[in-house]
Parts: structure tokens; sequence; C-alpha cells
């Protein structure tokens, strides 16, 4: 019966030593990465600083940049940054020299990627015309209200075929069913910045509000990009202007050079605080929490290493707290263990009844935590998302870890120490009734 | 040995209520400092030509301007510099350009340029719309869970949010740390702590509400609830602040400003969450039930007794 509760508690803790393993030093098979570690979080522009792109606004001949024009270009900046799944960015702009700064955060140790290709076609007028075989403009941009990109199943080649399909406004609509009533037998043409997407032939009167841009030729992958960066272009507006890149730069971490540095430190000194506060309050539950809890530092590691969440200061502040979290589940079971103890209902039984009473209040304290964050990351923007996502993470591994993995280790380790009350931290004597 | 915290109910409404109000007027009254996504600024470019300390940058500037300075390392060009700070007039952007002339004596002319404000504003209002909404949520969830508690009690799980949240602004009118992206992860990262600790109170009043007779008084149910839940609240508050307290103690050695305003108002708002669940959560709840049974209730116990 012991020697089972043993190498049980061995397994376990082997399980967490591999974990902690692979969360610092990822794991390699050849030149190939498998599990990513620590090193390849991907840390947002306020830990680990970016790039910074400045662009000159060029107005067209005859006009004058206005600052509700620059707010529009902000606006239409920020939608396409959103398109590319960056919610960590800086976008200014200012009035005096009509420039316009974006700063998004870049992976500088991987040298094969370039770095700008992120913030590539975001400085692209995309301006959209529909046009008659003599050039005259039909529609324009602004009679389109949304761009997407789909596909249907089956093309005349039997391949899945990607496109955009636009949605006019009312408006649009209207000019649409106008011209493809004049236009039978002849060509629409429509060119996104001057470029011809597409030109097909008027077979009759369109009367919906929706139209279909086709991508021409190429391989699926191809057409599949091409068609969902022209629905993202389309879909964010256009600029009211031309933007010319005049300065490109890397910038520095506005935390600080070292400060990454530092807060590692700092982390890891925390964790051993922490673990020593819980094995001299709790004993033998403490040490068994202290594992718990560096499981869960090193499953929060590997999930964000190999997911693409980038890691901001905010974000911190959402893992501290859910560290906080998965502590004080810990506690509150402790704490009912320690009571239950006390009643001298023998050990088994108190150990199962502080974990079904203390259970109530750790699942509505985490539901609530949960739900919040959901809810942060579906209707915030920018960081308050980072930190949603971060805190929802953190609160289901906090779950796993603190109350599954304490449960199943204690739950060891009870048969082996059933004597002792100095290692449960309990003053009174205790009658064992197993 | 129970101790009686409903008793002294009333001083922890006016100490709360005290430094609430005077943080918040203090500091409208001598300003809230705003970073310059919050308020706009002035950016200040230069390329130093020769290795240069992040913090004696910052230090040497707002010593100069008297407000926030951001530094940042460039690669345009040989050991480049981006200063960011609030919005300073010519005669102020002169003095920091000479002072770091004196001080790096290789440098270039900077480019100096004037930055409005751009995701702060969007940023608060994101945070704020997004937070109204988690009130909502967290209010019927509460409602649902705590019905034995009645709605009063989810009511005063929100309203000790809201003085968790206000009692941050009102430090951070007092110490002067910059309204920033941190300030709003701060708020949020408190209301979720403050609410998990109401949460494990109510859990116990309304288990020992099962246990103990119906004719119990609330008094002592809610007092008992508190002392028992105490050595948890206590654990779990010194092991959240000894975590973030060794962030803190590193910034203060190595000189992070950053980090150190990150740090100290999570420390502040941990102890906040902690006071305001065991002092203010329940007693709250606690005085508006009372309230209530004295002024709408008498009616219908004398009716009751008239039949």
């Amino acid at each position: 019966m012991k020697t089972k509760n043993v190498i049980k508690i061995a397994i376990y803790v082997v399980f967490v030593a591999l974990i902690s393993y692979f969360a610092i030093f990822g794991l390699k098979i050849g030149e190939r990465t498998i599990i990513k570690s620590a090193k390849n979080i991907n840390t947002g522009l306020d830990i680990s600083g970016g790039v910074t792109i400045i662009y000159q606004a060029v107005p067209d001949e005859g006009k004058e940049i206005t600052e509700d024009d620059l707010k529009k270009s902000v606006a239409v900046i920020e939608k396409r940054l959103y398109a590319k799944n960056i919610f960590d960015y800086i976008v200014r702009y200012d009035i005096s020299t009509n420039q316009i700064t974006v700063e998004v955060p870049v992976d500088t140790s991987d040298t094969s990627v370039d770095p700008l290709k992120a913030v590539e076609g975001l400085d692209k007028t995309a301006k959209v015309e529909f046009r008659d075989p003599d050039s005259n403009v039909l529609l324009s941009g602004d009679d389109i209200v949304s761009a997407k990109y789909s596909e249907t199943s089956t093309d005349s080649t039997g391949l899945r075929s990607p496109h955009v399909e636009l949605t006019f406004s009312e408006e649009g609509a209207t000019k649409f069913s106008d011209a493809t009533a004049k236009l039978i037998g002849k060509t629409i043409a429509i060119y996104l910045d001057d470029t011809c997407l597409t030109e097909p032939v008027v077979n009759q009167q369109i009367t919906s509000n929706n139209a279909i841009i086709t991508m021409g030729n190429g391989t699926y992958a191809e057409k599949k990009k091409n068609a969902e960066e022209y629905a993202m272009l389309i879909d964010s507006g256009a600029m009211p202007f031309t933007l010319n890149v005049i300065n490109k730069e890397y910038i520095g971490p506005y935390i600080g050079q070292q400060a990454l540095e530092i807060s590692v430190k700092a982390g890891i000194v925390a964790l051993i605080l922490v673990c020593l506060i819980m094995i001299v309050v709790y004993r033998l539950p403490g040490l068994v929490s202290s594992i718990s809890l560096i499981a869960y530092i090193a499953f929060t590691i590997l999930i964000i290493a190999n997911t693409n969440i980038s890691l901001t200061l905010p974000g911190i502040a959402g893992l501290i707290l859910s560290l906080g979290m998965a502590v004080d589940a810990n506690v509150i079971i402790f704490e009912r263990l320690k009571e239950e103890l006390k009643q001298n209902i023998g050990y088994k039984r108190a150990f199962e009844r502080s974990f079904k009473n203390a259970m109530t209040a750790i699942v509505d304290g985490n539901v609530t935590t949960f739900t919040v964050a959901i809810l942060l990351y579906i209707v915030g923007t920018g960081l308050v998302k980072g930190f949603g996502i971060v805190l929802a993470l953190g609160v289901v591994l906090s779950l796993l870890t603190a109350v599954l993995l304490t449960k199943y280790l204690l739950k060891e380790f009870m048969p082996l120490y059933d004597k002792s009350t100095f290692l449960f931290g309990i003053k009174k004597e205790v009658k064992n009734n197993d | 040995m129970t101790k009686d915290i409903l008793k002294h109910r009333y001083i922890f409404f006016a100490v709360s209520l005290i430094i609430i109000v005077a943080g918040i007027t203090y500091g409208l009254v001598t300003g809230y400092t705003f970073d310059i996504d919050f308020k706009g600024g002035t950016s200040i470019r230069a390329e130093l030509k020769e290795e240069y300390d992040n913090n004696e940058i910052s230090d040497l500037v707002s010593s100069i301007t008297n407000s926030s300075v951001l530094v940042q390392k460039t690669t345009n060009g040989n050991n480049s510099v981006s200063i960011t700070t609030e919005a300073i007039d010519q005669e102020n952007s002169d003095k920091v350009i000479e002072a770091l002339k004196e001080k790096y004596t290789n440098m270039d002319e900077p480019s100096v340029r004037n930055v409005q404000p751009s995701y702060g504003k969007e940023l608060l209002n994101s945070a704020g719309f997004a937070l109204v909404l988690a009130i909502i949520i967290m209010l019927v969830y509460i409602f649902i869970r705590f019905k034995t508690l009645g709605f009063t009690a989810a009511i005063t799980a929100i309203i000790t949010l809201i003085h968790d949240a206000l009692f941050i602004v009102a430090i951070y009118g007092f110490i002067k740390f910059p309204i920033n992206s941190s300030f709003v992860a701060v708020i949020l990262t408190i209301i979720g702590y403050s609410i998990n600790d109401t949460i494990v109170v109510y859990d116990r009043i309304r288990e020992n509400k099962r246990l103990v007779s119906r004719s119990s008084d609330l008094k002592d149910t809610i007092n008992t609830s508190i002392n028992q839940t105490m050595g948890r609240t206590i654990c779990t508050s010194i092991t959240t602040v000894v975590a973030i307290l060794t962030v803190y103690v590193f910034a203060l050695v190595k000189d992070q400003q950053v980090l150190k305003e990150f740090s100290l108002p999570l420390i502040i708002g941990v102890l906040v969450g902690t006071y305001s669940s065991v002092c203010i959560a329940s007693s709250l709840w606690y005085t508006i039930e009372e309230f209530i049974k004295k002024h709408f209730k008498k009616d219908t116990k004398k009716n009751k007794k008239n039949k």
C-alpha cells in the first residue's frame, strides 16, 4: 500500500520536473524545435521594444490635410493592425508635420524574418474603384460597407476558389444596379490602387447589394493570400491621402533595457519566497502546493511560448493575479483541512471534506474571474485584450494545478504521514479513525 | 476568540471615505499626471554618438520638466535615443537640449516634435466599457450563486469593487504616478483580486447560514464567517504581497522607474482589496440589511402580529 503511494508521488514529481525542464530548455530534435521554451516567449512592445515607422502624409493635389483626415487614417491603420492580429501597438500622429508614427513589436532575435513584414500593407491607400470600359468611375470605396474573405467549395476547375465578397451601401447597390443595366455585354473592371483586380463581363442587371471579386491565376495558397489581403485593405477603408515611409528604425523597450532581466530574477526570488511561506505555514501540504505552483508556472510558460500570445506588462499583471488565485485556492483548502483535522474525524474524512467544502468558494471565485477575463478579451482593445487572454489562461491553469494536482499529490502523501500532527501544522492531538 | 468586526464598521466606512475623497481631491487640485499616450506630449530624438544610460537621461530630463519621461534606445544611427515627455514649452525644450548637449558633447542637433494623444483615451474608454459590462455580469452571477444572501449582498460586493478602484485612483492622486497603461492593468488586477476575496467571505456566510438555526443573529453569522476565513485572508494577502514586493524591491535597488510604477500600486491594491473584503463588503451588507429591516419591514411584522 505504502510503496504504491510512494511510486505514485514519484511519478507526479517526475512529471512536474519534466514540464519544468521543457519550460526552461524546450525540446529540440535535430534542428527542429518541437517545444518552445521560456526564451521563445514573444514579448510586447513595452518589454522588448519593436520597430518604429514614421509615415509622411502627402495630400492629393490641391487638397489640404486636416486633423480629421489624420484621425481617419489612424483608425484605418488600427483596423489593419487588428486584421493582422496585432493588439500591442502604438499609433501616434502629429498635426504640425502631418506625420504618423506606428510602433509594433518585432522579434529582433529571429533574423530570418524581415521585421518590416509585420507592417506590410499598413500604408496602402486602398482606393477601390469600379470602372466601365471607358475608365469612368462607377462606384468607389465609399459605396462599400464591408469586404470579407470567403471561398466557394468548387469553381469550374473543381478546386476551392478564394474570393472577396463585397457588400454595397444602399446608394452603392443602386449605382451598381444602374451600371450593370447599362453595361450588359460589356465589362466592369474593379481597381485597387490603380491595379486591375478583375474585369468580369456583365451578363445581366444585378440588383443585389453583393459583388464578388474573383482571384485571377495562381495556386490556391497564392489566391487565398491575395484575397485575404484585399479583403483586409478594402474593409479597413481607404486612406484620405498617400503615406510615404520616411523613417524606419528599431526602438528599445520603454520599461528600460535591463527591466526584463530584473523582472525574471525578481520572479524567481518571489517564487522561492512564496514556496517558503507555504511550507512554513502549512508544512507538508505547503510542500505539495509548492510542487503544484511550479507546475502552474511551467505550464503557463509552455503555453505562452508555444502560442502567439505576446507578453506585455499588463499581461504580467494578469499572471500575478492568477498566481495569487492559485496560491489562494490551496490556502483555502489547507485552512479547511486544519479545521477538519481538529474535529477528530480521521484523516481520510478530513481530507475529503476539506476539498469538498473549499470547492464552492474556489469555483465561485474562479468562474467570476474567468468570465470577466473572457469579457475583457472580447470587448477590450489593445492591452485590455492582452490582459484578458492571459488572465483567462492563468485561471484555467491555476484550477488544474492548484486544485487537481494538489489533491492527487496530497491524497498519496496522507497515508504516509497520517500519524504526524507536526507535518500538518496542527497543535492538537488528532485521533486516527481509519 | 471571535473579533467583532461589525462593531467598528462606521470607523471603516469613515476611513475609506476620507482617504478616497482626500486623495481624489488632492489629485484633482494638484493635477493628475498623464502619460504621453493619454495626453499628448513632446518627443525628442537625438543621436548621442556615445554610450548612455536610460536612467541617467530620464533623471536629467525630469529634473528640468518635473514630469515623467520615457527614454528608449533606437537603432537609427550612432547611439540614438528617443525621449518622450509631457508637452513642454519652447523654453523648457531648449533647456533640455542644452542640458543634453552639455552631457553628451558629440551629439547631433536633435529633432523635437509635438505628439497628439494616441491610444490612451481609447484605452480608458475600452477598459471602462469592459468594466461596466463585467460588473453587470458579476452582479448577476453573485446574485444567482448567493441567493440566500439576497440581492443586497451582490450590490455591496460591487460597491466594494468600486471602492477599491476609487481607492487606487486616490492613491495615484497622492503619489503622483502617471496615469498610463500600467494604471489600467493595476485597476483591472485589483478588481479581480478583490472580487475573489469578497466571494470567499460570502461563501462562508452562505455556509454558516445553512448550518446554524435561522433564528441566529445575522451579525453573529457574519462575524463568525469573517473570523473563520481570517487565516486564509491573511495568508493569501501575505504571499501575494511578498511576491509583488520582491519585484518592487528589485526595481528600487536597480532604479527601474516603470517597474516601480507598476508594482507599488499593485501592492497597495492587494492590501486595499483585502481590507475591503474583510472590513467593508460584509459590514456594508449588514448595514443596508438592517436599514431595510428598520424602515421597510416594520409594517409586515406588525401585520403578522395582528393576524
